[in-house]
């Protein structure tokens, strides 16, 4: 179970500018297993908010809890996939590298690795690029590759900012498709940021929807479609419709 | 092709007007030998081994000095780069011993280590070791903030970050600070032994002089010529290939 309560962040102004409050007082949960999606205007707050879970960034007020033990640092058991991959894939390293560096605290063999990573890149459609360097990717492919490395680490809670923002409709499908086997196999906690609404609904058991700058929570949509989901049927129905309706109404206000 | 070529005309051109007026007395042909004689000189003061074995010294000495001062700048740079707080202990102190130009610490140097080769490392070291304790920092400072977060979002503990996502990250700006280095090490090395040594290239071209044999004060200035432009290369060529992710063609986005 993953709550965050009342947590509020301001950045600290700097040369004299006055400070920039980006979370005026978030609070919601997401429970053991569960798939949550956070949606909301560009700049209300998502990205600090994702920070701010996985203990990189303090809040001013607030606090995180994992199984009811505050988050101070990132914790083992978490694992975020940036929202802009190419400023965190390590140019120095191949796509396969930058796998097998946050796999080496991790226990296991050398060959063992090796395999998840084969594995990973394998899953989001990279198996042929693990010699290549991040540089040499597209961007969509970057994003693939900052992926498979957050699914490889193995984490219990996944965090993920807006993972898909620059992949092809197609392979859209695929990846959300693989996410979603992912967790509903691994049982994984995903907290998941995205602008696209129908992304939010087709994955998630609930949609937080967020105000504008500073965020604030605008209201909890659940979402109860039968999984596993398939990516025609669910769109068609009904309660994917009413859900996608209630969210739209809100964001526009 | 071409601009190589020209090159290689004007250094011919200026050879050939040298000999021809050291051979035309337009300049005394004591002080100005002619090219061939000079290269005649060369070439058997290097078959003798004698230049080798001089230029040999003084590369040791000056790879020591530089090794050393490596060794020092670089954690200590990487240490200023990303703690503001060691920032603050240490930049007192380097802005006051940066500007002091090395030779200037030759004399102090003799007094408490007398004339052999631990003076000359030593001031190889101190002339060598802001440069590149510079580029560490500044390297360290400029590290994008994504990187840093990515190592702690997967949990690489902080020296392990230092020595794996900082100092590579910084590589290419540590990498000047060393192409920088090595010049200047060489010309501290050199006139360290100009001013107080009993052998090394600097010591050889000093004592030719005073004894007026010209021909083979030339050939060790020619001798310490070609050392430069293989350090200089050699380094070029070596850090380019451990700093190769950060050159090349890369999409820009
Ligand atoms: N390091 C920072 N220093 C100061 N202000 C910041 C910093 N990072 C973000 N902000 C501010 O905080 C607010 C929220 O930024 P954030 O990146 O969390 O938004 P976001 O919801 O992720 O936006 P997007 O959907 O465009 O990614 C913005 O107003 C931004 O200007
Ligand atoms: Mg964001």
């Amino acid at each position: 179970m993953l709550r965050i309560e009342r947590l509020a962040k301001s950045y600290a102004g700097h040369n004299g500018a006055a400070s920039a409050c980006a979370l005026a007082e978030v609070s919601f949960s997401v429970p053991r297993g569960g798939f949550v999606s956070l949606l909301g205007p560009s700049g209300c707050g998502k990205s600090t908010l994702l920070q701010c879970v996985c203990g990189l960034l303090a809040p001013s007020h607030g606090r995180v809890l994992l199984d009811d033990r505050e988050v101070t640092g990132p914790p083992p058991e978490m694992a975020l996939i940036f929202q802009n991959a190419s400023a965190s894939l390590f140019p120095w390293m191949t796509v396969a590298g930058n796998i097998r560096f946050v796999l080496r605290r991790k226990p296991g063999s050398k060959k063992d690795k090796e395999a998840v990573a084969a594995k990973a890149l394998a899953d989001v459609g990279l198996a042929a690029f693990a010699g290549h360097y991040p540089w040499q990717l597209s961007g969509g492919m970057q994003q693939r590759a900052a992926l498979a490395r957050g699914l490889a680490y193995g984490a219990d809670v996944l965090l993920l900012d807006e993972p898909f923002a620059s992949v092809d409709a197609q392979t859209r499908e695929e990846l959300e498709d693989l996410l979603a086997g992912v967790a509903a196999s691994q049982a994984k906690t995903v907290l998941f940021v995205t602008h696209d609404i129908d992304e939010a609904v087709y994955l998630s058991d609930a949609v937080t929807v967020l105000t504008p700058a500073p965020a604030r929570v605008a209201a909890v949509i659940p979402v109860d479609l039968p999984r596993p989901r398939d990516q025609v049927a669910a769109r068609e129905d009904r309660r994917f419709l009413d859900a996608r309706k209630t969210i739209h109404a809100l964001l526009r206000h | 092709m071409l601009g190589r070529c020209s090159g290689i005309v004007v250094f011919l051109a200026l050879a050939g007007t040298w000999e021809a007026a050291s051979r035309l007395g337009v300049v005394s042909a004591l002080y100005f030998p002619p090219v061939t004689v000079i290269a005649a000189t060369f070439g058997k003061l290097a078959a003798s081994g004698l230049l080798p074995a001089q230029v040999g010294l003084t590369l040791a000495r000056a790879l020591a000095g530089l090794a050393l001062a490596a060794l020092c700048a670089v954690p200590l740079g990487l240490c200023m780069g990303v703690s503001r707080r060691f920032r603050g202990l240490l930049s007192p102190l380097v802005e006051v011993l940066r500007p002091v130009p090395p030779p200037a610490i030759i004399p102090a140097a003799m007094l408490f280590l007398g004339i052999g080769d631990g003076m000359k490392v030593f001031v190889v070291f101190f002339a060598c070791f802001f440069p590149i304790l510079i580029g560490a920092a500044d390297g360290a400072r400029a590290v994008a903030p994504g990187f840093r977060l990515t190592a702690a979002a997967y949990g690489v503990s902080r020296p392990d970050a230092l020595l794996r996502v900082i100092l590579p990250a910084a590589g290419p700006s540590v990498a000047a600070g060393l192409r920088t280095a090595v010049p200047m090490g060489l010309i501290v090395a050199v006139l360290s032994e100009m001013i107080g040594a009993t052998n090394g290239i600097g010591h050889y071209i000093l004592r030719m002089q005073r004894t007026f044999a010209i021909p083979e004060m030339y050939a060790g200035v020619a001798a310490l010529g070609l050392a430069g432009l293989c350090c200089n290369a050699a380094a070029q060529w070596g850090l380019g290939r451990l700093t190769r992710w950060s050159g090349g063609d890369r999409p820009g986005d």
